[in-house]
């Protein structure tokens, strides 16, 4: 294990962020930290680089506590979003930095920085002035800096937040293949859930002064345990319900749209009657019917307010007793009465509904 | 917009006039009499440097002690800039301001100051011998020391000012991951910090070492017969020898290395701005200073309070200590002994420095509004430059040289100025005026062209938008600029000093006099005096601070 993070609190003015929090990151392995703006994704990063004190819990890198052990003797490597390169210094000088406070050997200093220009294709950068960089090329300069004392840990703040969509897409497969490929520990924060598929080996997701779920992406993405981790999924239709009849495996919700039935739904041994909890309806399991025949159980009156073209789909965005729902329909199931003001029917599998106990 | 450009250009006019007239035309007058007149022969120049062992010797001690009292107050400055950088403090603003005032009160007062300071019976005196310290020979302090530490007090401002900007806008960022990169705070200082302070402490150096290569008043009052500048030098050699082209030559001389700083300190100022040219989001953090057991703290703390301001203490202390109380004192000044040959009127005095400051601060605002205005315009950038750096000169001309060069100008058929006024207060709005454009021109320079812009499309004539948008914007700026003029004017000593005639005598040269001359009378006279020179000063100083914003008005 490279990181244990075990019972962590950090409050700021009274005011706690974090209580409680437990990370652990095993050698090799990428975990992205993903969360909404706010929840403390830099701050945690920053208590382990240790530009922030501990209040409670505890740190350990390699085994070693860390907790009073100041940032520089941590072996650590972090990359900040707005990269912090040192204007003063050419290229050579930036990535060399934190060899030459180790005091390296000067042959050992030019053969490493040499390396990861390469490795990073600088090649021939060393000696240019670090504002005449565009922002990709800052981008690797500042990975490289972060590299070249061989840390424990990689933590990367947001790299790519600066960087316009294209070249986010571009960098972030490079650094997945160039880290795996150096097969260095890393905690990568973003907000970003595309980014974070390409980049993870797991996704650990903050939320409520803690981590609240983790595993692989395929994992969390097909078992969502949270409503919040549903929505940094990007999961739409989420909806507010409340248990209002519950027989065996039938249940009732009342929600925002109407009563939903749904049967045989796994995980609900703990919701009890009029309980508040969210519901998610699979936009692909939704459908879309005349409105002349459509009297169904889980079935409503929607007006349809926006088709978006997406590839290989159309998404419908419906309205239902005043609230958006989002539905998901294949090209090639395009009907006649699908038009933009039409009134239609609209059925939910009831397969397609999952409960989340959080609110 | 031809129109335009043309009106720009004959407002501008009588500046041109001006600085031809009163600059340009007796610097050649220094070169011209510098390579004529008894000196004919072709190679009198080298003659002259080669022959003269005591200039030689003057130069040697104007580099050297410029350079030492460079060192001493970056060395007691850099600590000091380091606490504005950053920290937050009770009373911040106000020691910001105690700072910059001896920078900005005459130097006579501050040689006054550490006279009184040093002296037999003066502050230290008497504090050493109430802690037993009586063998302690206050007298014996070699005349270097006072002119060390009274350039330290000058110029202290200068590296705190300059320095402590640059200082506070570090990025904490970069901080931070040269610490994760595994630098211990000595690596951080010396590879992070003092590599991005290096320009501005450059920058910071060359003006104080060019503030103490020029140094007058203080090296006339405290260095004795033994220390002398090129200044002092310059103004013996016209008033004491009547050698006026043997001080031309080394007017001139001077003149050429001060510009040869001033040419460093732009290049370097230029290079400092690419060197921050990087664009991101800085953090600037800045702690409170509670119970902080930092020594640097408690170091610029002590420095402050003492260095700063116990020469103006002992000031005050004197008066008191002489004459047993303030009113004493100031009663022996006014009913002077009006038959002594060596009489000074301290009312004249009085009259002439209000007249003079008067008259020459309203020039100084005329020449620099003018100026302003016509360097406020955006187009042809270079040649603005170029006429900015034309219109600075002035800061590049000692006093004492512009008094001589005035000398020499004006003291002939058609026109002989000799003993008039008007010399001392052309003297004073040149020397006050490009204070007057570094209040003014942020200010214009800070309205968005938008706006003219908007008023343009709005339909206002070039007159009413002047009078509507412009003169509200900038008032600011030009009363701070005249306070300054005002304050510079008052205060002034060099020129003052080498034009004087007994009925052109101001406060400040009234004060070398009565020095100069035996007896507690005349040195309780010039205290007196001091005291209020020391609140003219002070009241334009607190003005100034009042009245003007952030940033503007900061001329170094």
């Amino acid at each position: 294990m490279v990181l244990e993070i075990s019972g962590l609190t950090k409050c700021y003015e009274n005011h706690p962020i974090f209580q409680n929090l437990n990370l652990f990151v095993e050698k090799g392995e990428m975990v992205v930290l993903l969360g909404a703006s706010g929840v403390g994704k830099t701050t945690l990063l920053r208590l382990i680089a240790g530009l922030e004190p501990v209040d409670q819990g505890s740190i350990k890198i390699n085994g070693k506590l860390v907790n009073n052990i100041p940032s520089s003797k941590r072996g650590i490597g972090m990359m900040f979003q707005d990269l912090g390169l040192f204007p003063h210094m050419d290229v050579f000088s930036n990535i060399a930095f934190g060899l030459r406070t180790k005091k390296e050997m000067k042959v050992n200093i030019h053969n490493r920085v040499d390396e990861l220009l390469s490795m990073l294709q600088l090649e021939g950068y060393g000696n240019r002035n670090v504002n005449q960089l565009s922002g990709g090329e800052m981008q690797r300069v500042a990975l490289a800096r972060a590299l070249a004392p061989y840390p424990a840990i990689l933590l990367l703040d947001e790299p790519l937040g600066s960087l316009d969509r294209p070249l986010r897409d571009i960098l972030q497969d490079q650094i997945r293949l160039l880290l795996k490929d150096l097969n260095i520990t890393v905690l990568y924060v973003t907000h970003d859930r595309d980014e974070a598929f390409v980049v993870a080996d797991k996704i650990a997701f903050v939320d409520n002064k803690r981590i609240i779920q983790i595993g692989t992406p395929m994992d969390v993405y097909n078992n969502p345990k949270y409503a919040s981790v549903a929505k940094l999924l990007g999961f739409k239709n989420i909806l507010k319900g409340k248990l209002i009849h519950k027989e065996d495996d039938n249940l009732i919700f009342q929600t925002q749209i109407g009563d939903i039935f749904v049967k045989n739904l796994k995980g609900t041994d703990m919701i009890k009657n009029s309980m508040d909890s969210k519901l998610y309806i699979d936009s692909s399991g939704i459908k879309i019917l005349d409105i002349r025949n459509s009297s169904d159980q889980n079935t409503f009156i929607a007006k349809i307010r926006d088709i978006r073209f997406k590839g290989d789909y159309n998404e419908i965005v419906l309205k239902i007793s005043g609230y958006e729902i989002f539905a998901r329909i294949p090209i090639c199931e395009q009907r006649s009465y699908i038009n933009i003001g039409n009134i239609v029917g609209v059925k939910i599998d009831s397969k397609g509904v999952r409960v989340f106990s959080d609110l | 917009m031809i129109r335009r450009d043309i009106a720009r250009f004959f407002i501008f006019t009588p500046v041109i006039i001006f600085i031809g007239a009163f600059i340009i035309y007796p610097v050649l007058m220094l070169f011209f009499r510098s390579f004529s007149g008894e000196f004919s022969t072709s190679n009198n120049v080298i003659d002259l440097l080669r022959n003269n062992n005591y200039i030689w010797s003057v130069v040697w001690f104007t580099l050297w002690q410029a350079f030492l009292s460079t060192i001493l107050t970056l060395i007691i400055g850099i600590p000091g800039a380091y606490l504005f950088a950053k920290y937050n403090f009770w009373g911040k603003s106000l020691f910001r301001s105690l700072v910059s005032l001896p920078f900005v009160m005459p130097t006579v007062v501050i040689a006054i100051g550490f006279i009184s300071l040093f002296s037999t019976n003066g502050l230290v005196d008497r504090v050493f011998s109430m802690i037993g310290l009586d063998g302690f020979q206050v007298n014996g302090v070699n005349g270097l020391v006072f002119i060390l530490l009274a350039h330290i007090m000058f110029n202290y401002s200068i590296v705190i000012r300059i320095v402590s900007v640059v200082w506070e806008n570090i990025d904490e960022r970069l901080l931070e991951v040269a610490s994760i990169l595994g630098a211990n705070w000595m690596d951080i200082f010396s590879r992070i910090i003092l590599p991005i302070l290096y320009p501005a402490i450059l920058s910071a150096a060359i003006l104080v070492f060019m503030f103490s290569f020029t140094s007058f008043g203080v090296v006339l009052m405290l260095g004795g017969y033994e220390y002398s500048t090129l200044e002092v030098l310059i103004y013996q050699l016209t008033t004491k020898m009547f050698r006026l082209e043997t001080a031309a030559i080394i007017a001139i001389v001077q003149i050429l290395i001060i510009y040869i700083f001033l040419y460093i300190n732009s290049v370097l100022q230029q290079k400092f701005i690419r060197d921050n040219g990087l664009s991101y989001r800085r953090i600037v953090k800045k702690e409170k200073l509670v119970n902080s057991k930092s020594l640097i703290v408690l170091f610029s703390i002590v420095i402050l309070v003492f260095v700063m301001l116990l020469p103006l203490v002992a000031l005050v202390d004197r008066i008191i200590f002489i004459s047993g109380n303030y009113l004493e004192s100031f009663i022996n000044l006014f009913k002077f002994r009006e038959h002594s040959y060596f009489f000074i009127s301290p009312w004249l005095a009085i009259f002439n420095s209000l007249k003079f400051a008067l008259i020459s601060s309203f020039i100084s605002v005329l020449i620099g509004g003018i100026a302003s205005y016509y360097l406020s315009s955006k187009k042809k950038q270079n040649r603005i430059n170029l006429i900015d750096a034309f219109l600075m000169l002035p800061l590049g001309i000692p006093a004492v040289v512009l008094g001589l060069g005035f000398l020499l100008a004006y003291s002939y058929y058609p026109i002989d100025l000799r003993g008039s006024w008007v010399v001392i207060v052309l003297a004073h709005s040149i020397i006050g005026y490009p204070f007057v454009i570094r209040s003014i021109l942020p200010m214009i320079n800070n309205i968005p062209s938008n706006l003219y812009n908007s008023a343009n499309v709005l339909g206002g004539s070039t007159i009413y938008i002047f009078r509507t948008i412009t003169i509200p914007l900038i008032w600011r700026g030009v009363l701070v600029g005249t306070i300054f003029a005002f304050a510079v004017s008052i205060g002034e000593f060099g020129s003052s000093l080498i034009l004087y005639r007994k009925d052109l005598v101001t406060i400040p040269v009234a004060i070398y006099r009565y020095l100069g001359q035996p007896g507690d009378a005349n040195l309780s006279a010039g205290l007196a005096m001091s005291l209020i020179l020391v609140s003219v000063v002070l009241i334009s100083f607190i003005l100034i601070e009042k009245i003007r914003f952030r940033g503007v008005g900061s001329f170094y």
